[in-house]
């Protein structure tokens, strides 16, 4: 007898819910085993802050790295400026939480308490940004159309633009009321106030929301708000990183985005409420690496992790599907996928905002871990780091950038101090090869180097070197140990 | 490749059970220090550790504080804000130290303030001036005076002794200490009369001045404040002088160092500068200690640095034993109830705020050499 | 003159500003030649190069101040120098039979290296005099040193990546301007070092000529005048003799080069060792500038003479130096007269960079290369 039809449905759908297990049957393995071990670092007594710190630290490195690897190896386009993204979204998602998730109303100047204030700055923080944006496109089209005049006009008007904008700051920049034609002036000044005008307009409303919320649920919305808008933010700043460097190949692509990195940490540098040169104290999500933490019912752990997951899960999916086959085909040959009907602008595009909103996120978990923020820690030199872990891995491996990523964090930790998990030794009595290995921590970031360059010369010469090996082992294996021949 | 990652992870995890690294045995007390020993402002580091490793000794042989031994575990900072926040953690957390000394720059010491506040660990700092830092909280001392009264003392000998009105400054805008000082100098001078002509700023770790330098110049001032760091200092001065600029300089107690003169030898002599202290100072303990310094460290004349770590460490040794415990909040209490502590510098007395009042010397660099002019006492 | 100057004192400031832009342009035209060489031979960027103008600097601080201590310098110091020297006999000898061997000769110079920098005690001891032969001297010691340093990077970093993604050859330059940066710092320590004194009188009376205020300082003409007469060295090497024309050659195609009979390795060889050896000149020239040396010196200064060459057409040499001048000039100028203008200084080179490579990618003098389906 014929089965209902529904019946029929369900016992399909069974088996391809069967085969979407077979297939994706990690990640269910990874969250059950890795889950305990975050209950375990909950717990404060049995906790070691120091390695509780180095895992942390994996879990952002293992976030920037498959974010990066989407950019550079899925995607083909070669960036250098990762760490600006991070840095977006850890200066912004600090300040959010350090100025504007405290309660207004609250004397003792608690953060985490007010996901709505922490909501509504990234709200006003959006639509002030959209403002300026949309001005400077107009700006930007008015120019582009005045081609229609002469070809050789946009240079030419781009050239005035920029001399009146530097007259204008010029002449208004110390003025505390400038006049009414110096435009570019009163916009400077006027859009932080707008921007604190719209803040201050609806932070009462918001703090009064978060009053409503369970008290609970505070601390985790706050954060989880405090991602979202610096994940936004670097996502929006992926995009304009990515849009003009559409017809850069390359090494000209790498040395765009460097340079699109450093200026990030350069504006950074010269924003005064970002903490200028000083750096950025912000309030810290408590976790097991902070000895001063008191008990609490939510540490970071399950969000670093819960980031790490969710961007390899997401960045994983999405190299295996259809967007994922285009953007690889148009790494491979972008002339031959703009052929077939690929929209190669969209698919590159697409690869630098979701791998900046990776990187934002890392970022602002980043500074609520550590609490200070200096725009040092975002410069070429962790970009490289980053960049050194995806080509390690190889570009195009997600579960290799993993891997890496885990390997070298733990690296240098090392070689700093090899006798690191020495249990039980006082290390101010060890012994020579104790000393010898402290000598040997001093030369870690030596030895990083040499190995990259190992890396690289080794993977370029395989084949021979694997000959070579192979003829070595041969050889040895047909001399038997008794030397009868 | 997937096992792999998987495994490593939960081998990573696995290591949060490890106990924490050995520290400080029972019968010693653990002080933590982080200082500059490499990077831009190495000398800092070095000197104020070797003041610092100098009274340790002499407190060990008198047998020790409340009967153990001190252990003094340094880490380096490499001059960087950043490593000074890692520094600490590793210090507070590895290695369970009572108590913090540290650091002499005042960028730094703000950014590991807040770890030690938080952690109620008592931080005493020998050397920054800048106010903002024992603002942090009430876990952070200093054993020095402070940059309101060091930029005053700056502008008054200027226009009280040189007789001078107009000035410029050139400070370092990545520098918490320069931007306080510029900011109490300038203060000081525009309120009894003077006039601030011309005030640019340059970045910690550039090398050329020219461009700011021929700004000041063309704006005609009678002397110009530089209140960096040594490292710098040099090579404004030198620069000063290629662009023809005859105008003496005027600085702080960044400027003490051996490097200043060996970067930026001619063109530093007839320039200023206030320091905690000079070694040809007459009083018996200034002597004593320049006498034990150079035997243990073999010739070398101690800096301020030096005398400040000294003095910084003895504080607070003698406040864990009037404290009477190792306790983090018996330390802070004792450190905060210090009066009239005989340090060689001088006499210490923590106030209030948590600051040190302290007399101010003004230095002159003649040849190699830095000749005391003046003292001026706080009010 | 000087009327003119003390009545105008803003043209006087004027002029100066761009007396500081030229010194400092120069020496950023000396370190983007490099580059551009051999990003024209190799389509790779060198990221090392601004390391290797810290070599050039910190060999001359070496020359000056560090004395050999043979006394303590021992047996294996000697043992490595012998078999350094066996080594380039052997390398001699198989050349003589016509087999190639440039390996044992790197070899031989890493042996000596390692014995000269590492087994031997450096001591510290008083600054050599300063004079005329001292400078061309030390001048002569940095050029080698860094020289050979270049030579030595090729063959060990680039050469086996030749025919590799260029991508892997950037990161592997990436690796090695982390080796010496990171090595430098362990070898001669983190601390910045004093440069001593290379020219007598230098110090002492340091302007060369005074107009009212208008003041030209002797080392900023010095740093122009040895700039300039190495370019006119190179323009003539380039293009007035064999090994420039096939220098040019190698540059414009290389397999077509390689098929006409030129030794392209030798030619790659040269290429880096010239741009070495004008970084190393560099070094030396900033050290009598500002004499605070240290290992990471040569990171930024680095970073913007390539955005100088990227500016002035990168792969062209007249470009490079062009864009290099250019680069200077405005840097000064943005310090000089923008508010607080030191603070955007480095950002500037940036800003310059992303709008070269977003309006006019070739570059002033570069051409455009369009790509053929």
């Amino acid at each position: 007898m014929e089965l209902p039809a529904p019946i029929i449905a369900c016992r399909a759908s069974a088996g391809v819910w069967a085969a979407v297990l077979r297939s994706n049957w990690l990640w269910p393995l990874l969250l059950l085993t890795l889950l305990p071990l975050g209950a375990l670092v909950e717990n404060e007594n049995c906790v070691n802050p120091y390695f509780a710190h180095i895992i942390l630290l994996c879990g952002i490195n293992i976030t920037l790295a498959v974010s990066l690897q989407l950019i550079n190896g899925i995607s083909g386009q070669f960036s250098l400026g990762h760490a600006g993204f991070m840095a977006i979204g850890a200066y912004l998602g600090g300040f959010a939480t350090l100025t504007y998730s405290v309660l207004p109303a609250d004397v003792s100047g608690d953060p985490f308490r007010s996901p709505g204030g922490v909501l509504w700055f990234g709200l006003a923080l959006l639509v002030v940004a959209l403002l300026a944006a949309g001005a400077l496109w107009l700006l930007f089209i008015l120019i582009r159309s005045s081609r229609r005049i002469h070809p050789a006009m946009p240079p030419i008007f781009m050239l005035l633009v920029i001399l009146w904008f530097v007259i204008d700051r010029a002449i208004g920049y110390q003025l505390e009321h400038p006049a009414w034609y110096l435009l570019w002036t009163r916009g400077w000044s006027g859009l932080p106030r707008l921007l604190d005008f719209v803040i201050h307009a609806g932070m009462s409303p918001a703090a009064r929301v978060s009053t409503w919320l369970p008290h609970s649920w505070c601390k985790p919305l706050c954060l989880l708000t405090a991602l979202l808008i610096a994940g936004t933010f670097a996502g929006l700043s992926g995009l304009l990183v990515g849009l003009p460097t559409l017809r850069l190949r390359g090494d000209y692509l790498a040395i765009a985005t460097l340079g699109f990195g450093e200026i990030i940490r350069v504006g950074i540098l010269n924003t005064e409420p970002l903490g200028a040169a000083t750096g950025l104290s912000v309030s810290i999500y408590p976790n097991a690496a902070d000895s001063g933490a008191g008990l609490s019912a939510h540490y970071i752990f399950p969000w670093i992790f819960g980031a790490a997951v969710a961007a390899t899960m997401v960045i994983w999916r999405l190299a295996k599907s259809a967007k994922g086959r285009a953007i690889r085909a148009v790494r491979d040959d972008e002339i031959a996928a703009a052929a077939i009907g690929i929209d190669t602008t969209h698919h590159k595009v697409i690869a630098f905002v979701i791998g900046a909103f990776f990187a934002g996120v890392a970022g602002a978990l980043y500074a609520h871990l550590d609490g200070y923020l200096n725009t040092n820690e975002f410069a070429f030199t962790r970009s490289i780091e980053l960049v050194v872990i995806v080509t390690i891995a190889g570009l195009g491996n997600i579960w290799w950038t993993v891997a890496v990523a885990i390997g070298l964090t733990w690296l240098p930790e090392i070689l700093r101090d090899p006798t690191l998990f020495a249990i039980g030794k006082n290390s101010h009595k060890a012994g020579l090869f104790v000393q010898y290995c402290k000598q040997l921590g001093e030369f870690r970031m030596v030895i990083y180097s040499v190995l990259l360059i190992a890396i690289m010369l080794a993977r370029a010469n395989w084949p021979p070197l694997r000959a070579m090996c192979q003829r070595w082992l041969a050889l040895v294996r047909n001399h038997p140990p008794n030397g009868a021949c | 490749m997937k096992y792999f990652a998987h495994a490593l992870a939960v081998l990573g995890f696995m290591s949060v059970m490890l106990p924490a690294q050995a520290h400080a045995a029972d019968d010693e007390i653990g002080i933590g220090e982080f200082a500059s020993m490499t990077g831009a402002t190495a000398t800092f580091g070095i000197s104020s550790d070797e003041g610092a490793r100098l009274a340790v000794e002499e407190i060990n042989a008198k047998g020790g504080v409340l009967g153990r031994q001190i252990r003094l575990i340094v880490e380096d900072d490499q001059s960087k804000p950043e490593e000074a926040v890692t520094a600490v953690q590793k210090l507070i957390n590895q290695n369970k130290v009572c108590a913090i000394l540290g650091e002499i720059a005042s960028s730094r010491s703000l950014a590991a303030a807040p770890v030690c506040q938080r952690c109620k660990v008592p931080m005493l700092s020998p050397a920054s001036t800048n106010p903002k830092v024992t603002k942090v909280g009430d876990y952070i001392f200093r054993a020095c005076f402070i940059d309101p009264f060091q930029g005053g003392a700056m502008a008054g000998f200027a226009m009280n002794q040189l007789k001078l009105g107009k000035f410029a400054v050139f400070y370092d805008v990545k520098n918490d200490y320069s931007v306080g000082l510029r900011e109490f100098f300038s203060e000081y001078v525009k309120t009894h009369g003077g006039q601030i002509i011309a005030d640019e700023s340059y970045s910690e770790g550039d090398q050329d001045f020219k461009a700011q330098l021929t700004k000041i110049k063309a704006a005609g001032p009678e002397a110009i404040y530089v209140p960096g760091y040594y490292t710098e200092v040099g090579l404004i001065c030198r620069q000063a002088k290629e662009l023809g600029i005859g105008v003496p300089m005027l600085g702080g107690d960044g400027w003490d160092s051996e490097q200043t003169f060996k970067i930026g030898r001619e063109a530093v002599n007839g320039c200023y500068f206030t320091n905690h202290y000079s070694p040809d100072e007459d009083r018996a303990e200034v002597k004593d200690f320049v006498e034990h310094y150079k035997k243990k460290y073999t010739g070398k004349t101690p800096d301020a640095m030096a005398i400040l770590g000294y003095d910084a460490m003895h504080l607070m040794a003698d406040a864990i034993s009037r404290a009477g415990s190792t306790k983090g909040k018996a330390i802070r209490d004792a450190l905060a109830a210090t009066r009239n502590f005989p340090g060689a510098s001088g006499s210490i007395t923590i106030d209030a705020d948590r600051n040190a009042r302290k007399p101010i010397i003004v230095l002159k660099i003649e040849g190699d050499k830095a000749k005391f002019v003046a003292t001026i006492k706080p009010n | 003159m000087i009327h003119l100057f003390t009545q105008f004192p803003h043209l006087a400031e004027f002029v100066q500003q761009l007396i500081n832009g030229l010194s400092l342009g120069a020496i950023y035209a000396l370190i983007a030649v490099g580059y551009t060489m051999v990003y024209g031979v190799l389509r790779l960027i060198n990221f090392a190069h601004g390391d290797i103008y810290m070599i050039g600097a910190m060999t001359g601080i070496y020359a000056m101040t560090q004395r050999p201590d043979w006394s303590g310098a021992g047996l294996s110091m000697v043992i490595l120098l012998a078999l350094s020297g066996l080594v380039l006999l052997g390398a001699a000898s198989q050349r003589w039979r016509g087999r190639k061997c440039e390996y044992l000769v790197v070899i031989a110079l890493l042996l000596a290296e390692v014995a000269v920098l590492g087994l031997v005690p450096w001591r510290h001891g008083e600054p050599c005099p300063p004079s005329w032969l001292t400078f061309v001297m030390v001048l002569g010691g940095a050029m080698l040193a860094s020289g050979l340093l270049g030579y030595q990077i090729e063959f060990i970093a680039y050469r086996p990546l030749r025919n590799q993604p260029r991508i892997n050859a950037l990161i592997t330059a990436i690796g090695v301007s982390m080796f010496l940066e990171f090595g430098g710092q362990r070898y001669f320590g983190a601390t910045p070092q004093a440069f001593p004194q290379l020219i007598p009188g230098l110090e002492q009376h340091p302007d060369l000529f005074k107009f009212g205020p208008l003041v030209i300082p002797k080392v900023d003409t010095l740093i122009l005048c040895v700039a300039l007469l190495m370019m006119f060295a190179l323009r003539h090497i380039v293009m007035k003799t064999r090994v420039g024309m096939a220098l040019r050659a190698v540059s414009h195609r290389f397999d077509t080069a390689a098929l006409m009979g030129v030794d392209v390795n030798r030619i790659v060889s040269f290429t880096f060792v010239l741009g070495s050896i004008l970084a190393g000149t560099g070094g030396i020239l900033v050290a009598m500038r500002s004499p605070k040396v240290d290992p990471i010196m040569g990171l930024l200064p680095g970073l913007k003479a390539f955005v100088a060459a990227v500016l002035g057409g990168i792969g062209s040499i007249p470009g490079a130096v062009a864009g290099a001048f250019l680069l200077g000039i405005t840097e000064v100028m943005v310090a000089g007269y923008f508010p607080h203008g030191s603070q955007y200084r480095d950002g500037v080179a940036f800003v310059i960079l992303i709008g070269v490579l977003l309006v006019k990618p070739s570059g002033l003098f570069g051409s455009n290369a369009s790509e053929k389906v």
